[in-house]
Parts: C-alpha cells; structure tokens; sequence
C-alpha cells in the first residue's frame, strides 16, 4: 500500500485505521468543545487526525520492522512494535492537544478561576468536566470497543461460515469474500440423498421444486425429508427452560427457608447443597445411566429435566440466598402485623424485591441447561436427545459440514442470547448481591 | 412432628410416583410388530437406509426406523444396551470388528439357518460374507448380513497427475513416467514430487487421528501390504506385530507424513476430504463410503478430475487393503415375533432387485450378482476400484477383546508418526508386549 | 451467615388465632420450602455418588455381564503408583492447563471490567456482546475452534502473521495445543470474570474515591487502596468457580484436540471419559480416578473459600 511495505495483513490495517480515527473522533471534539468551539468543527478535525495518525502508525510500524525482525517468533515481534508505535502516538496527540485555539478567550479564564482543585469528573454540566479526564474516556471506550470487535472475531467467522458451500468452508486460505449459499442451513434442517446424473436430469424437469430443492440439486442431492435437528432444538427448549424454572423456583424456596428461618445444621446443608456442584459431571454419569435405566428415565425428558434441575439447584440456593438475606426482614414483619400470611409475605413483599437476583440465576440455570453435553450424550438416544451431543456429529456426504454445524451453532445460540439479553438489566446487580454474601 | 413426618413421606412418594409412572409407561409390551427400529452411525449411508426402510414400509406396512449415533459415541451405545439387555434396536448395523463380542456374549442372533434356508450367503461376496457375517473366522455359522461394504482406497487429482510438465518433470527426476501408483514406493515418490508448499499443494493425506480406530486403519493398510498381520496362526503376536517388516510399513506410514498438508495430525475421513477439496492434496486415502462426496461438482470444486485407485502392492509383493464397512445384526434380547418381523426385513433387504436399488440411492452393496454387472461398475468412477479392493481386504482383530486390543496400537502410533517421538521399532515393541498382555489375560495365548 | 442465627419472626398469638385455618405454620412452611430441593439432590447425587464410591473400590465394567469384584484400594493404588498409565501426566496437564487459564482470565477480565467501569454511549451494549462467547456451547466452540486454528483452513494465523506457512501448526505441537486451548477458554470464559469484576466494581460506594480524591490520593494508590480491596472477594470467587470448571473441563478440549498430540493435552476428565466409556468402560478404575479429582477439587475450594473469608473479615 502507497510503496511501503507494511507488515501487517489488510485486516489489521483496516483495523488499525478505524482505531485511529475513532481515538481521534472521541478526543478531539472534548478539546474543541472545551476551547469554545463548535463540536462539528472538533469531529472532522478528530476524523482528519485520525487518518493522521493511522498513517504514521503504519510508517513507524514500518520503520519499527526490522527492530520486529530481531525477536524470534513474527508475532511476538509485530505485537512489540505495535505497542510502541501507539503509545508514541498517543504521546505526541497527548502534546498536540495544547495547540487547540481558544475561541474565546475570556469564557476560559473564568472556568480557571475557583471550584475544586482536583480535576472535576462528575457533573451535568458536560463543559464543567475535566477535558482530559474526558479523554481518557474516548479513550478507553475506543479500546473497549476494539477488543470487543476482536473477541467477536470467531463468532462472526461463524456467521460467514454458515452461508458458506462445502468447498469454501474448507478453502485454503480462508475466504472471507465469497458467494453466500443456503445450503448449511439446508443440509442442516434436512435429510438428502445422492442423485445419478439421469436422476437430476429428471429431476430438473420438475416444475414444483421449491427454493431450497433448487440449492441443493446444484450439489445434484434430492431432499428426502427433515432431520433431527429440529426435534432436538425443540427438546433442548423443553428441557432447558423447564429445569431452569423448577431450578429457580425450588431455588428460591429453600433460598428464603435458610435466609428466614432457623434450621437446624443449617451450615452443613448449604455446603452439601454446593458440593454437589463440585462433581465432575463423568463422575456421577454411569450411576445414574445405571439408576435411570432401572427407573425408565432413561432417553425421557423427565429424567433429563430432574437431572439438571438438582445441577443448578445449588447454584440457585446459593445465588438467591445470598439475594434475600439483603431483603430486609422488617418489610415482612410488618405485613405479618398487618394481617398476612407467611405465604402471602412472601408473594407480595420478598418476590418483588428478589427479582433482579431470579432473573440472573435464570440466565445462568438456563446457559448450563441449554449447553450441558457429557450428560445428554450419555442418558439420551433419540426422543430426549438435545442440541449440543447432535451439533457437532453433523456428518454430511463425506465429511464434516462445516456450514451445517456452524448455522446449528446460530440457531443454537439465538435462544440463550434472547433470554441473556432480555434480563441483562438484572445481570449485573444479581451477581453482586448473590456472590458477595457467598461463602 | 406427625405433619412433619407425613409431609415428608408424601413428597418422597410423590417423586417415586413420578419416576416409576414414566418407566412404567413405556415398558407396555407390544403384540403385533408394526415398527422396525435399527441403529446405525450418523452418516449419510444411514439415511439411504432410511430411505429403503421407507420403500418396506410401502410395501408391507411395517414402519422402519434408523437411528443414527453419532460415531464418537456408536459403539458406547450398542455397549450400554447390550449390557442392559435391552431391547430398544432390533437390529444393528454393527462394525466388522463388534462380532466376537456380539457373538460370544450372546448379543447378536444367529442367523446360520436362515441364511442357508434362503440361500443369502451365496449373494454376496465371499470376502465380506467372512468379514462381516461369519464367526469365529472359517466356522460357517453367520451372524450378520453384509450390509455396507468398505475398504480403504485412495483418490488422487487428475489434472496434477497428466499435466504434460508434471509428467516430464517426474520422469526426469525419478525415472518413469507419473501415473497411477503401482507400488507404495511409487506412491511415495508422487507424494514427495507434488509437496510443494510455496503452491500449498502437498502430495497426500494419511489418517492420523487417536480416536477409535483412525491411525490403526491407516497404519495397517500399509502393514497388510508389507505382508505382516496382526498375529500369526497361533494368535500370537510376540514378533509379528513389532517384526522387521512391521517396523519398515511404520517407518514408511511416517515417511507418508511428511508429505501430508499441515493440520492434519489428528485427521480422520472428514479431514481427508476437505484437504481434497480446497485442493491441498494431490492424493487421499480414504473409505470408499466417502467417495460420493469427491465426484460431486457442487462440493468438490475438483470433481470433474478426480480419479481413484486401489491400494497399490507392497514392496515384497503383497497386495491388501484395510476393510470399513458394517453388517446387519439382529438383537437377541427382543421378543420372538420382533426377531421374526427382522428376519422378514432381511430377506426382502437381501434380495437383488432391493440390493440394486440399495447401490442406486448411494449404499455399498455386498450382493455379487449386483457388484459385477456392468452397470454397476460404470456407474460411478470409484466403483471399479471398489469392486477391485473389495477381493484383498484384510481386518483387525474381531475378537471380543479387539477394543482394548486397538487401544495400545491407537496410543502409541500417534505420537510417533505425528510427534516424532521415538522409533518405530519402540512403538511397536509397546504395542506387542501390551497386546500380549491383553491376549494372554483373555487367554488366548499362553504366557 | 451470623446473621441467620437471628429467631424466625414469631407472630402474636391473637393473629395467630384469627388465621389458624388457612395458615400453615412456620415450621410446616420451612419443610415445604426446603424439602423438595433436599430430596432431589439426594436422589440426584447421593445415591451416584455412594454409588461410584463402593464401584471405585470394585473391579468393575458397566457392559460386561459380571457383578463387582471387591478389589479395595487396588484402583487408587494403580492410578497413583503405576508408572504406565500416565495418570500423573493427566494431573500435569490439568494443572498446567488450570493455572494458565484462570490466571490469564482474571488478568484479561479484570483489565475489561476496568474499562468497561466508566459509563459511556453504547456501553451496555459493549457489555452484553462481550458476553457472547460465555453462551455457546463448549462442545461446539471447541470444534469450531478447531477449524481457527487449522495451519492451512483456519484464521487464526492468517490473522496473527503474515501467511500460512509463516505461521505454526497450533494443534499438533505438544506446547501451542495447551495454549491454544487456553487461548480458547480465556476467550470463552473471560466475560464470567468481567461480569463478576463489574459487579463488584459497581458496588464499591463512590464516597470512597470522592474522599480518595480530596486527599489528592494518587492514582496508583486508589487503585491499590480501595479498587483491589473491594473486588478481591468477587476475583476470589471468579477463580474458584473458574478453577472447578478448569477440573470438570471435558467437552471444549474433547471438541478441540481429543487430548492430541499424543497425550500432550489430556486433561484428568478427558482420561477419565476415556477410560469410563469410549469403548473402555473400565468402570471401577475411572470411579476411583474420578474420587481422587472430586477430593482435589474439593481441597483447592476450601483453599479458596478460607482465603475468601480472610479478606472479608479482613
């Protein structure tokens, strides 16, 4: 690119100029602003700096190389140089930012005088906020956002792969442009057979081909029904979200016996109730394959249903009784003197408060029911089988279906980024108070 | 305290109810015999049984119904069944290698009578008939119906291969011209001419994965053609397994390696064909059920130049190949007009007219009458190699024992061939003393 | 959990009269509420647990037709003293694997939290992406995974050096597969730890650094003084958990490597699948192992435990 020889991959440039530019859009209008310019002049300025410095970025880099070259292993090395390269950057932006005009100069003096000495980083009046604290912000919320567009690499990989055909997901080197198909999601939700090429040719003829028949007669295959992933979709949801409501429920029962009433080797019980979560899931499988044969719980959805419920039972317990113990108590004493019951106390008075600490155990019950694999591979065959031990043995002709397992990968994850993001508001605060009164 | 205790028991009761009800909901027997469930591993031949399953079910009414297990997960559920003596499957199209253990712990359902009544064992070849159907080997009594036919065969690219600059650049440098191996010799003197990694082009894929049975089947079709076996006629296998020649088929798997595409140290069939596929590899090994897959232009963007060979003759003359591939088995432990109504499905499934469309929809036939008509051998380019490779098979152990017999082979090939650790000489005195240990705790040799 | 010990609520005798009909007392409540949560662990985990301890002490295979055959301690013995078996080499593994992911996970969490601390447009939002990879199934994310890091179809070297060839075969060295599956938990795990950071960030009072702030208290010693002090317990409990995890840890290194090259990344559960099915079913042996791994996991999480409740009382 432009004669030099960058020593980065295209995905990095790009990735680095965006950087760039979003440091650069993020500080420069709080400098602009806080001189008494119009914020749209500090955006374009910060959009221009930011190419700036995405440019010179790639020219130390550049320069940086053979300093690169000295360490052993090539990343390591482009890493250092990196590091380098940005912190000088932002060093000299640092030492840029004095050179910002003022566009009035009387407003500033004003703002000089009095108030706090340390730097002021809360306010509602933006203006009154220390500029460089503000910075720092744009900042830090440039890095957070990068490093989330990283993390988030490999699940959008997957999303690629799931439109990819059979020889494109295999390709070497990876293709990251490339012609979307349908035909993971096909190959996934049906059963196909090999046609000859008498048969396609009379297979073309037809007139009442649908869309999906169309796709997969050019890999010359006929569908010939649907398969299981639909099914065990559907008994993955069954079991997942029963067992999380009874795990919550029961939960938050015994949760409010230990929290409120006195029982006896009470210590003893919570630590049994835990240990339980300390298993290897191998450990405990053979027993219970054994027990659930003798039961007939074997491949049912009942079985599988009982068994994650007492898995998550202990987190619940411990999650939800550390959520009500800081319920105060004086709220249901007083609705006792007020003519409750003890069942109604607890419906009107401790449910509402404990909200926020049910829905985040319901997101974590739910994750570890939705996902579990040792278990279901080994107590379920065929009615009862559910999503995780099915995806990965998508065996397509001849070889594993690359798109076929990552769109069951999607489809799988859909449902639990649903529920996630449908209590987040919850998450955090029912993590504190559960795990802060642990132990 | 009374209510306490009372609470107490009407919960515990409670859940036993809940429990036992469900058990004894589905344990309701069953008259008339209207469904078939057989249990396959999850792969696309297990559909096309699907689809003859559906073609019974039109003609006769009785509905079939394959279950596929996924392949990692296969053999532990046909195990726990059969230690539960369950009656879930009536029938299972088992690997060649579970009949000792189906046949002497009594699991499977001697099928000697009706074979020779309706006359099928002379329907298929007699290869597949000893490997898949008979024990103990030569005996003449039969357990299963050959059902899918496998051995191990090798595609290779065309185009590579009759490049006029390929050709005449090979023969320059090793002295006869490229083509079709005829020896592993020549096989690895491609291999090594078309490993050029600047083109990310490499000469072949070898299996190497640890799980199940993947580096063994790879390893013993090279093993097979150096003329060594697994043990001599006296069941040992002191010196034949760790013998000269076994430690030169070993050296020589390994010197394979080298020349195999990178990312391929834990690869098995699925891997094989993928590095086929983007074009990586110049040659495969491979099943033949995994063929299909490589003469499909909407997957192997190569399909129009793809060509297959049986594997070539070893350097002392031996000519063998490894055999996949299951038969069908009835289970012994399910109800006697269950075992009848399996018997019935057989009988139609093994007739020729079923057996031609059993190989139309993609299935590997056994039936002779079917494997050398003319329509069958043209009807695919792999089915004249696979009709050729299906005469030198040979199998691993088929013992009860032979799982913990492939255990040792597994383990200790794997770090040699992929990792270089060790010789091949210590790799495989490891395996024969192991396997002796095992042999001789069965008692099947004598100390 | 002193504060448990306080009686329960006792209600006046005259209330008490008036709802004698419909209201269950107290006691009766306790039992409903607690009971049903009992019986099913019971059920659930004692019964398999006794159960497998009595096999370890077994010869023992779930499919052979054979009953148990009392052996004592011959499996413990075997798995800690027979050199062969390389049971030492899982445990190695294991640990090696433990302490490198959930040190590495609260080091990249921790460090994301501190970021992520400060409000700002989108944060929310930022929040719940970063917590994708937590939601995926670890069979899935081990064998997709799988396809990232192959040499030559995957793109994780492309995206870390210049080319294919340049870069290493991450599965298939015996070093680079450890730490490409730690790679992989660090990337699926560390959200766990940045939801539990941000928690704990969130609750420390902010008077604290108000106060900090008036003193002219520096940075560094902010950060030492009141940040670490306050999310210490959550870091304690994220490493705990993590550590259980690392212990259980089966189906992402199944997914990823099956435990290859060789054994180089056999973790204890992986061997212990292994030698429990996959056509082994050597069930008393595993039984055995698997007690051993239940009575580690149990004394690092008291380890653990102690040191949460020193620095809550400290």
């Amino acid at each position: 690119m432009f004669g030099l020889d960058i020593p980065l991959p295209d995905f990095w440039i790009a990735y680095f100029f965006v950087f760039w530019v979003l440091i650069g859009g993020t500080t420069a209008p709080v400098m602009f602003r806080h001189q008494g310019h119009p914020v749209w002049l500090g955006v374009l300025t910060g959009g221009v700096v930011g190419v700036i410095s995405g440019v010179v970025f790639m020219v130390l880099l550049t320069v940086l190389k053979p300093l690169a070259d000295v360490v052993d292993d090539p990343f390591l090395g482009i890493l250092v140089s990196i590091l380098i390269s940005a912190v000088l950057i932002l060093i000299a932006l640092g030492w840029l930012r004095r050179f910002v005009p003022l566009a009035r100069a009387n407003e500033v003096v004003t703002l000089a005088e009095g108030g706090p000495r340390a730097p002021v980083t809360y306010s509602t009046r933006v203006d009154k906020v220390d500029p460089s604290w503000l910075s720092v912000q744009g900042i830090r919320a440039t890095v957070v956002v990068m490093l989330a567009v990283l993390s988030l690499i490999p699940v959008v990989w997957m999303g690629m792969t799931a439109f990819k055909s059979r020889a494109d997901a295999v390709a070497s080197p990876p293709k990251v442009i490339f012609e979307p198909t349908m035909e993971g999601f096909i190959s996934l939700l049906t059963k196909r057979r090999q046609l000859t090429d008498a048969q396609i040719a009379e297979y073309k003829q037809r007139e009442d081909l649908a869309w999906y028949d169309e796709v997969m007669l050019k890999r010359g295959q006929a569908i010939i029904g649907q398969s299981d992933y639909v099914k065990r979709l559907r008994n993955s949801l069954i079991i997942a979200s029963v067992s999380t409501v009874l795990s919550v429920t029961l939960g938050l029962l015994s949760a409010y016996a230990f929290s409120r009433f006195r029982i006896p080797g009470e210590g003893d019980l919570l630590f049994f109730i835990l240990s339980t979560r300390m298993l290897p899931p191998v450990v405990v499988t053979i027993p219970i394959f054994l027990m659930y044969r003798e039961l007939g719980l074997y491949d049912t959805h009942i079985g599988m249903i009982l068994l994650y419920t007492a898995f998550n039972l202990s987190f619940s317990v411990w999650l939800l009784k550390g959520f009500i113990d800081e319920i105060p108590r004086e709220y249901e004493e007083a609705a006792l003197v007020d003519g409750y019951t003890r069942m109604q106390a607890f419906r009107k008075i401790v449910l509402p408060q404990a909200v926020t600490g049910i829905a985040a155990t319901t997101v974590f019950s739910f994750i570890f029911a939705w996902n579990e694999y040792a278990f279901a591979l080994m107590l379920t065959s065929d009615k009862a089988r559910t999503a995780p031990p099915s995806i990965p043995s998508v065996l397509g002709t001849g070889g594993i279906e690359w798109a076929a397992i990552a769109a069951g990968s999607l489809g799988f994850l859909i449902p639990v980024v649903i529920v996630t993001f449908s209590l987040r508001r919850y998450l955090l605060r029912g993590v504190t108070f559960g795990a802060i009164r642990q132990g | 305290m009374v209510r306490k205790t009372a609470s107490f028991f009407l919960l515990i009761v409670l859940v036993l109810t809940l429990a036992v009800g469900v058990g004894a909901v589905k344990a309701a027997p069953k008259q008339q015999v209207t469904e078939l469930t057989i249990l396959w591993a999850e792969w696309d031949p297990a559909n096309y049984l699907q689809e003859i399953g559906n073609r019974y079910e039109a003609a006769t009414g009785i509905k079939v119904n394959v279950i596929q297990e996924p392949w990692g997960s296969f053999y532990d559920r046909m195990a726990a069944e059969w230690a539960a003596k369950g009656d879930a499957y009536d029938m299972v199209v088992g690997d060649s290698q579970w009949i000792g253990q189906g046949v002497t712990q009594g699991h499977y359902m001697e099928l000697t009578d009706f074979f020779i009544e309706n006359g099928i064992h002379e329907t298929v070849t007699p290869a597949t008939l000893k490997f898949y159907g008979e024990y103990p080997a030569g005996s003449g009594r039969y357990w299963a119906y050959p059902t899918e036919g496998d051995a191990v065969g090798w595609a290779y690219r065309k185009d590579l291969f009759e490049d006029p600059e390929n050709q005449k650049a090979f023969e320059e440098k090793y002295g006869y011209p490229l083509d079709v191996p005829q020896t592993w010799m020549q096989l690895r003197d491609i291999a090594e001419f078309f490993t050029r990694p600047e083109q990310n082009l490499y000469g072949v894929g070898v299996y190497t994965q640890i799980d199940y049975d993947a580096i063994t089947m790879g390893y013993e079709t090279a093993m097979f053609s150096w003329g060594v076996e697994w043990q001599d006629e006296n069941n040992n296998v002191l010196g034949v397994v760790n013998s000269e020649r076994a430690v030169e088929a070993l050296e020589f798997y390994k010197g394979l390696y080298q020349f195999a595409p990178p990312g391929t140290s834990n690869a098995f069939f699925a891997e094989m064909n993928d590095i086929f596929i983007n074009g990586q590899a110049a040659m495969i090994m491979n099943y033949f059920a995994f063929f299909p897959a490589l003469i499909n232009p909407g997957i192997n963007p190569y399909a129009e130049v793809t060509g297959f060979f049986s594997t070539p003759a070893g350097p002392y003359g031996d000519r063998y190949t490894s055999l996949g591939g299951q038969g069908l088995s009835v289970i012994n432990y399910i109800s006697d007009e269950r075992k009848q109504a399996s018997l019935d499905f057989i009988k139609w499934f093994a007739s020729e007219d079923v057996q031609r469309q059993w190989a139309e929809v993609g299935g590997f036939t056994c039936n002779v009458a079917v494997l050398e008509s003319e329509e069958f051998l043209n009807a695919t380019p792999y089915n004249a190699a696979f009709a050729e490779s299906m005469t030198f098979v040979k199998d691993f152990w088929n013992i009860p024992e032979y799982e913990q017999l492939l255990r040792p082979v597994q383990r200790h090939l794997h770090p040699y061939v992929v990792s270089g650790l060790g010789t091949a000489r210590e790799a495989l005195d490891k395996i024969a003393s192991e396997q002796h240990q095992i042999l001789v705790e069965a008692g099947i040799v004598a100390e | 959990m002193s504060q448990l010990e306080m009686p329960a609520v006792a209600a006046g005798p005259a209330y008490r009269r008036q709802n004698q009909r419909r209201q269950m007392s107290d006691r009766t409540i306790t039992h409903l509420f607690i009971w049903p949560t009992l019986i099913l662990l019971i059920l659930m985990n004692i019964f398999p647990l006794f159960y497998s301890l009595y096999l370890s002490f077994n010869d023992y295979s779930v499919i052979a037709n054979e009953p148990p055959k009392w052996v004592a301690l011959d499996n413990y013995e075997k798995i800690l003293t027979n050199e062969r078996s390389r049971y030492w080499h899982n445990f190695t593994v294991t640990g090696k694997y433990a302490v490198l992911s959930v040190g590495l996970q609260i080091v990249v969490g921790f460090g994301l939290a501190m970021l992520l601390k400060e409000k700002f447009a989108g944060s929310g939002l930022i929040t719940t992406l970063i917590l994708i990879p937590m939601m995926l199934s670890p069979v899935v994310v081990g064998l997709f995974w799988k396809l990232i890091f192959d040499p030559s179809k995957g793109i994780f070297n492309h995206l870390i050096y210049m080319n294919a060839t340049g870069g290493k075969e991450w599965l298939s060295d015996p070093t680079l597969a450890l730490w490409a599956i730690v790679i992989v938990d660090v990337w699926m795990w560390s959200p766990f730890v940045v939801l539990l950071c941000l928690s704990g960030l969130s609750a420390i009072p902010s008077y604290l650094y108000e106060a900090a702030a008036i003193d002219r208290a520096s940075g560094w010693f902010q950060f030492r003084r009141i940040t670490l002090p306050q999310v210490m317990p959550l870091l304690l409990i994220a490493v705990l958990f993590r550590t259980i995890e690392a212990f259980k840890q089966f189906d992402l290194v199944m997914g990823l490597t099956g435990g290859t090259p060789g054994d180089a990344t056999e973790t204890v559960s992986v061997r212990l699948y292994r030698e429990a099915f996959l056509g082994k079913f050597k069930t008393g042996e595993s039984s055995a192992l698997a007690y051993i791994v239940l009575i580690i996991i149990i004394a690092v999480s008291n380890l653990y435990i102690r040191a949460l409740n020193r620095t809550r009382e400290g």
